[in-house]
């Protein structure tokens, strides 16, 4: 019997033309936000950022992330390097203390996974040194991460349309240029 | 997770959305004076897409080219006269995951890692990332894998013999000191 979580799940075949069908525009987001995850969860332990992507895509493959089509495959992959590099680092923090040293195996779960406390705070140190003297910026994040969309946005924040989008871009800017070639985020 | 902590996530889900909603020329204009170029990022992306597709196709054949890969790497270990340990330090990899690709078939190494290796024991280039299953292979390197394990075990029980030997050296010695 097939139920509606069944029919939100792409088959392997869907998953595979998906991915396929990604071009280099997608390969260069998804390297950045790779980045993104290997400067503030992967320190210290053997993950590379190419790693961390080539897992996700081959665990979405093989059926281990199963990608509901609700959301883009893009997200879709974001979310599973969210996951995996949210339990490495949780299990270098581990290792960090414990004598055993086996070998990390991330576990295949499915859905939203925790993120570490110690990579939380590395997280909120990076994104608001980041935006440290950008008000608008900073509150443009804060309400975009509650779901506002961005007609909310503006008239939350008395801006228009235009302003909007100067604001967007430059937080664009800001974080891209911050995350190419892997460097720390600038505090100024 | 505590609230502060969701609240971040959250930040920095929205930090990568927009990341996601970029067009070409948005990335290439945000990289601008950034030391990097919108083709490497994308040649850097590729790679671990077409790594990932050329494991997942090859899967069937994975636990015996990584028996080969974990025999072969303890083997140039053995020659170096080095433990797990040492040759992690050495090679700047992992001690845990090179215990795993020494024991486990069914372990998955990190190209990184491979890469490291590879470079560590001056091997021709790609001779360890064909064993880690990254590329499309034939039959015959499969097979040929399975027959260096195979082998490769026989010489691990001499070894053990020779292991055996020294300690009854080493304790004959000591047996001959405390006299």
């Amino acid at each position: 019997m097939v139920n509606d979580t069944d029919q939100q799940h792409a088959s392997q075949q869907e998953v595979r033309v998906a991915i396929e069908n990604l071009g280099p525009t997608d390969y260069a987001k998804l390297i950045l936000i790779a980045r993104s995850f290997a400067r503030t969860r992967l320190q210290g332990t053997a993950m590379e950022p190419t790693d961390l992507l080539h897992n996700a895509v081959v665990k979405t493959l093989d059926g281990r992330r199963r990608w509901n089509k609700k959301v883009s495959i893009l997200k879709h992959l974001d979310r599973v390097m969210e996951s995996d590099s949210g339990h490495l680092a949780a299990q270098h923090v581990t290792h960090a203390t414990d004598p055993i040293d086996d070998c990390p195996v991330v576990p295949a779960c499915q859905g939203v996974l925790p993120v570490t406390r110690i990579s939380a705070i590395e997280q909120i140190n990076d994104v608001l040194a980041l935006f440290a003297e950008d008000k608008m910026a900073r509150d443009l994040l804060v309400l975009k991460s509650e779901g506002f969309l961005a007609s909310e946005i503006q008239k939350e924040l008395g801006i228009d349309k235009t302003q909007y989008e100067t604001i967007t871009k430059r937080i664009r800017r800001r974080c891209i240029h911050c995350l190419a070639g892997g460097r720390k985020h600038e505090t100024k | 997770m505590k609230p502060s902590e969701y609240k971040t996530l959250k930040v920095s889900r929205a930090l990568r959305d927009i990341i996601m909603d970029s067009s070409e020329q948005e990335i290439r204009e945000a990289l601008i004076g950034s030391g990097e170029n919108f083709e490497a990022l994308v040649a850097e992306g590729c790679v671990a897409f077409q790594r990932a597709l050329a494991n997942v196709e090859n899967n069937e054949d994975l636990p015996d080219l990584r028996r080969g890969l974990g025999m072969l790497i303890q083997l140039l270990r053995r020659r170096e006269r080095l433990s797990v340990d040492e040759l992690a330090n050495k090679a700047r990899v992992n001690a845990a995951e090179l215990r795993r690709i020494e024991r486990d078939a069914t372990f998955e190494p990190h190209p990184r890692t491979i890469f490291q290796l590879e470079r560590h024991f001056q091997l021709p280039p790609r001779v360890l990332v064909i064993l880690s299953g990254a590329v499309r292979v034939g039959n015959e390197v499969r097979e040929e894998a399975l027959r260096f394990a195979a082998i490769s075990e026989n010489i691990s029980e001499l070894s053990r013999e020779e292991r055996e030997i020294l300690n009854r050296f080493v304790k004959f010695l000591q047996e001959h000191t405390d006299r």
